[in-house]
């Protein structure tokens, strides 16, 4: 399975990073392309992107077994992001592994862009915070 | 191999030997050994009552705690076993039964030597009942172990013994003297406790002229009933020995002798005035009534038992000194150092008001409490749990009972060597004898377990510490003079450089000195010249009592010796310094070091003989311990008697709560499984549902993954599904995954197919799969499971398994939206539970519903139902402790703080009681959580960080550094809550946390402390962004469902109730209004803004 890793050094406190990662409402503050988050339930929300806006994509949002990652997967394309903070002097590691199942292999190129331009977005919004 | 001979039969004829190892048979082929323990069992139940018996009663027999339609499953898949081990020898016909009933065909010729040995003793006729006698020659079903087998095969001992007196007497009658006296000994042979038998066999030996024959019998009869009752023979059993005497030896001392050993005297005590103080202050505050603990450390030999001794022969002659001591080897029963101390206050202590329940509860430990106060035994608990509570409540009880008559002192010794139940007790007394006359003293080593010191440090039970350091030359020379005075002063500088310190072997070698052995030799080279010179029966003492690695009751001795060889074995034994006399008319060795060295003198083929010959000695025992059984039969090779033994340990260990014990028997057991898959199987299964109520998840997978393995390689579909049905109802209610125990119940279904004729099995793993959907999947689908099982069964078929259903629809009902209210669903459940007799079932259902009802605003609701399960009595320490922690929040939010405050001691108090790790980690979140609510930010400070020491506890963590943040801040301690916040994004976050809460809870906390920091505009800034996050949850957040993560997640109820939106929007408002700048709002100055961190 094509997987790709993303990782990148906040300067800003890790529960910034944190609140921005555990609050779905949140995402179109730093996630590349979406436009708006609705319906936010126990472990799912919908995902309404800016290029088609009245189209949802489902998405689960959980924790891995340990509870220390946050697990982000599109429930239309089984993408999984496994997004990990560890602490580093002031700040905090933001890591991010993202597996893309062969179906998707097509599109490994167009997400990895996409996230490449939202962990920074991610970052920078915690250090305004 | 021919079991009976079939010359006597026509055509097919079962056959079936119960005395002995169970042996079936058709003809002359005999059947292959029935695997497993349990469908043994039941065959030989069968056999022993023929005919057809109603499948519930049987199947409730044999698997009494768990639900009817389990039982039911478990009996069929016995009763598989049983068929396919007849059918191999062409008798599957003897087994019959409908839908309803199971038994033997009594209609088709058998020969069950059980049912022979009863014809032939209700005959008139003495040839048939010397048959009779013949054929019980073994024990009753000597493999198995089951409660009801020991019974019967008690029953039938005592008929052989009934049989042999009546043979007896006809010989008697007759003057066939040497019959009478061959078969009376025979009676006394099965029943050695009736002293009547005892006064036969004297007088018939008397009147056949064995004049001193006569006397040994008395002397048998007397260290008999010495070592069992601590008595002596009645005065008609003494008239008839004095007379026998007078007439066999006319001049003769007469032979009744004291009954009870006379203390021996201390040694020399030199060099530990200091350590003597200790206690005798500790002791003088205990007699005042200032109960407490010391301990007593040192290593082997440094003279910790004679400190003991000394404070005990110091105690007073108002006082009890009672003792336990842990044994030398890992042959001995959990809390056995404790039931040694209770027999001897059964002993010197009246029994109690008939109003003590505890002394019924703690017969069951002890068999001398049995005897001396009158009090059979209560049934055991409910759950190993509530077991382990009772019989740790009545120990204390008992105590305190012993010590309103007399000060008390209690002695465990070898503390480093005592089991974890022994050790929990302890602890679990050692920090309630404030207030009481009970001084309790443990020895220990420095090395080996630390259990009590552990159990002790986590209840905060300080004890005082004595340790005990090596004497200096000068008291090491007293010491050699007192024990030694002939040595000359050369020799004792001599001896005293070689004990180096250590009173005991400074004794030891200044014997040897004395003895004229050389002291360059070690331990072992001093005492072997004098084991060399021991009487043989005095060395066969000493050897027994090596192996054996505990002290020895006399019934024992006389046992090892001989009765007639018991005094001068004993005299020699203790006069060479080996052994002495114990408390409680028991023989033990001077020192544990002392034992090592004689049981390393032993060669390894006569140590194998000493445990052979030990476990002969035990068998003869009224009581025999398993485990210690086991241990021997270990040692001697006989693995397959020891598993058995190992298996019936684990279950008594278990009855009473001791589940590390059952888990190390079980493990134990298994391993020795080889070659036999099925029984392996059965003992991994056992254990894994061992390790699931000790908590241990990786322990129960690995039980489970090996019984899952050994079933594969046999094939069996049937016991494979059983399996995972077993595994998914252990991960559904002891260990609380419902996720994974639906998986498990859908792997059970999978592999019984649609063709597997396990109609129980299948009920069974539908309604679990319905129970885990009405949990976390999707409620209308649970709704059809539950009808689906409704649809196989009716109510009276199994109130339990009804009662959880109507739990599972309850669910449904707190996760529906409308439809029949939760309470009225919780009555229908409660009542069908109730009902069922399943009180752990009503008692939690109560408790779910008090959450709900809380979770959704209505706290009086939730408080009637706390109060409805605290009602009901006792239910365990995990259960009860939630069940408080519900009510105290209920109260608080009803605003009724005194009445909470009562509510989180309680439950405080059952989870120390409890001594479970994660329990008080569990019940120090709530407490904190409470205290924080209450406004004790002190005491939510301290509860929160000891419930946040234990990273393994189930709770929210980063909700519980929240808490701690808040807490901190209401002390004004700024940096300590910023610490606090900052672990928060780095600890484990499940769906039970509910993390979209966290993150408004976060923001809020972030501003409290930019407020606290006096930076307004920032505090606002958080303070208005955890509004808009709690704004937004205001529609989304599904209660039910957050309510159903919750016990996912935690394995409990929310017992500090759920998120309420509303109310915290309400208080983050008033936050922002208290700063002065939420819009519209007044400004206040920076000086008042710590304030706003204290408003609820």
């Amino acid at each position: 399975m094509p997987e790709f890793t993303i990782r990148a050094t906040c300067h800003g406190s890790a529960e910034e990073v944190w609140k921005l990662l555990y609050d779905p409402y949140r995402y179109s503050e730093w996630w590349c392309g979406t436009a708006r988050v609705e319906d936010v339930a126990a472990e799912t929300v919908t995902r309404y992107m800016a290029e088609w806006p009245d189209f949802p994509y489902p998405t689960r949002v959980t924790t891995r077994t340990d509870g220390t990652r946050v697990m982000i997967s599109c429930l239309l394309s089984d993408i999984v992001q496994e997004w990990t903070l560890e602490p580093d002097g002031v700040g905090c590691v933001v890591r991010l592994r993202v597996e893309v199942p062969e179906a998707e292999a097509a599109r490994l190129t167009s997400v990895r862009d996409e996230l490449e331009r939202s962990v920074p977005r991610l970052i920078a919004a915690a250090e305004r915070a | 191999m021919t079991l009976l001979s079939a010359q006597d039969y026509d055509g097919r004829m079962l056959h079936a030997r119960l005395f002995g190892p169970l042996r079936i048979g058709v003809d002359s082929d005999a059947a292959p050994d029935v695997t497993g323990l349990k469908p043994r069992a039941v065959l030989a139940w069968l056999l022993m009552h023929p005919g057809l018996h109603p499948r519930e009663s049987v199947a409730a027999r044999f698997w009494p705690d768990v639900l009817d339609t389990s039982a039911r499953g478990s009996l069929r898949s016995a009763l598989w076993v049983v068929r396919s081990t007849l059918e191999a020898v062409g008798g599957a016909d003897y087994l019959v039964g409908d839908r309803d009933r199971v038994g033997i065909d009594v209609h088709r010729p058998r020969r069950v030597d059980l049912e022979d040995v009863v014809r032939l003793a209700s005959t008139d006729d003495p040839d048939d009942w010397e048959s009779a006698f013949g054929l019980m020659t073994a024990p009753l079903l000597a493999d198995l172990t089951d409660d009801w087998v020991l019974e019967a095969r008690d029953e039938y001992r005592l008929l052989a013994a009934d049989l042999a007196r009546r043979i007896a007497a006809i010989a008697d009658d007759e003057e066939r003297h040497h019959d009478a006296i061959a078969w009376t000994r025979r009676a006394l042979a099965r029943d050695r406790l009736d002293e009547a038998t005892h006064r036969l066999l004297i007088t018939r030996l008397a009147a056949a002229g064995e004049g001193a024959q006569a006397l040994a019998a008395y002397e048998r009869c007397r260290a008999i009933l010495r070592a069992e009752f601590g008595t002596g023979p009645s005065e008609e059993t003494r008239t008839l020995a004095r007379s026998v005497r007078a007439e066999a030896m006319p001049g003769a001392p007469s032979p009744v002798r004291s009954p009870a050993p006379t203390a021996p005297p201390l040694g020399a005590f030199v060099g530990r005035s200091a350590p003597l103080a200790v206690l005798d202050a500790a002791w003088a505050r205990a007699r005042a009534g200032d109960g407490g603990v010391a301990i007593v450390s040192g290593a082997a030999g440094i003279g910790k038992s004679r400190l003991v001794d000394e404070l005990a022969a110091r105690a007073g002659v108002d006082a009890l000194v009672i003792r336990g001591v842990a044994a030398e080897v890992e042959a001995s029963p959990p809390l056995a150092p404790w039931t040694q101390a209770l027999d001897e206050i059964a002993s010197a202590i009246p029994a109690p008001p008939s109003a003590a329940t505890w002394a019924a509860d703690l017969a069951r430990l002890s068999i001398r409490i049995q005897q001396a106060w009158e009090c059979p035994p209560a049934p055991a608990a409910a759950t190993p749990e509530l077991e382990r509570i009772r019989l740790f409540d009545a120990v204390l009880e008992c105590l305190r009972w012993a010590a309103s008559s007399r000060p008390l002192l209690v002695i465990l010794e070898d503390a480093h060597l005592i089991d974890a139940t022994s050790a929990a007790l302890a602890a679990h007394v050692g920090r309630r004898l404030v207030n009481n006359s009970v001084l309790m003293v443990l020895t220990r080593r420095p090395e080996g377990s630390t259990a009590v010191l552990d159990a002790l440090a986590r209840l905060n039970a300080a004890p005082a510490q004595i340790v005990l350091a090596p004497l200096d030359p000068a008291h090491g020379r007293e010491l050699a003079a007192a024990v030694a005075p002939g040595l000359s002063a050369v020799a004792r500088d001599e001896v005293v450089v070689r004990g180096d310190g250590n009173p005991l072997l400074i004794v030891q070698a200044a014997r040897a000195r004395q003895a004229g052995t050389e002291v360059s030799e070690d331990l072992r080279g001093w005492l072997r010249p004098t084991l060399a010179r021991l009487p043989g029966s005095a060395r066969l003492l000493v050897d027994i009592s090596a192996v054996a690695g505990r002290s020895l009751d006399l019934g024992e001795v006389a046992s090892c010796v001989g009765p007639e060889h018991t005094d001068e074995a004993v005299d020699a034994a203790c006069a060479a310094g080996f052994l002495q006399e114990r408390p409680g008319r028991r023989l033990g060795f001077t020192h544990s070091l002392i034992r090592d060295a004689c049981y390393a003198e032993l060669g390894s083929g006569r140590r194998v003989w000493a445990h052979g010959r030990l476990v002969e000695i035990l068998e003869e025992r009224p009581r025999q311990e398993p485990a210690e059984l086991a241990r021997h039969l270990l040692l001697t090779g006989q693995d397959l008697r020891a598993r058995e033994l190992l298996a019936r340990a684990a279950a008594q260990a278990r009855a009473i709560g001791a589940l590390n014990e059952a888990a190390a028997f079980l493990r134990e057991a298994a391993l020795l499984a080889d070659g036999t898959p099925a029984l392996a199987a059965e003992l991994w299964l056992e254990l894994a549902s061992i390790e699931a109520g000790r908590a241990d998840r990786a322990a129960v997978d690995d039980a489970f993954r090996r019984a899952v393995g050994l079933l594969e390689e046999v094939g069996d579909t049937r016991a494979l599904a059983s399996a995972w049905g077993q595994h998914a109802l252990l991960l559904w209610t002891t260990l609380c995954y419902p996720r994974e125990a639906a998986a498990a119940y859908q792997r059970c279904l999978e592999l019984l197919g649609e063709s597997t004729n396990a109609p129980e099995i299948r009920v069974l793993a539908l309604a679990g799969q319905a129970k885990a959907e009405a949990l976390i999947g999707d409620p209308a689908r649970a709704a059809q499971l539950a009808d689906a099982v409704a649809a196989r069964m009716e109510p009276s078929d199994d109130p339990a398994l009804a009662a959880e259903m109507a739990g599972a629809r309850l669910f449904i009902g707190i996760r529906g939206d409308g439809g029949t209210p939760p309470s009225q669903l919780a009555d229908e459940a409660i009542a069908l539970a109730n009902a069922a007799g399943r009180t752990e079932l009503a008692y939690t259902t109560a408790i779910t519903t008090a959450s709900a009802l809380a979770a959704k605003g209505d706290i009086e609701g939730a408080l009637g139902y706390t109060d409805r399960a605290l009602a009901s009595g006792q239910a365990g320490a995990s259960l009860t402790s939630q069940a408080y922690a519900a009510r105290a929040f209920a109260l608080l939010r009803l605003g009724r703080p005194e009445q909470a405050d009562r509510a989180v001691a309680a439950f405080m108090d059952i989870a120390r009681g409890a001594q479970d790790p994660n329990l008080l980690t569990v019940a120090h979140f709530d407490a904190g959580t409470v205290a924080l609510i209450e406004d004790r930010p002190a005491a939510a400070i301290d509860h929160l960080q000891q419930a946040l020491a234990n990273p393994g506890g189930r709770i929210s963590r980063p909700l519980g550094q929240m808490y701690l943040a808040e807490a901190y801040l209401r002390v004004g301690d700024i940096d300590r809550a910023e610490a606090a916040l900052a672990c928060v994004p780095f600890e484990p976050v499940g769906p039970g946390d509910l993390p979209a809460t966290l993150v408004p809870r976060l923001a809020r906390i972030q501003g409290l402390i930019a407020a606290a920091r006096g930076d307004r505009t920032l505090a606002d800034r958080r303070l208005a962004e955890a509004e808009a996050g709690w704004g937004r949850l205001q529609d989304s957040l599904d209660i039910g469902d957050a309510y159903a993560a919750v016990i996912v997640d935690l394995g409990r109820p929310p017992v500090a109730g759920l998120v309420e939106v509303c109310a915290e929007v309400a208080r983050i408002r008033a936050e922002r209004s208290a700063l002065g700048t939420s819009a519209g709002g007044p400004r206040r100055p920076a000086a008042t803004v710590k304030t706003i961190a204290t408003g609820g």
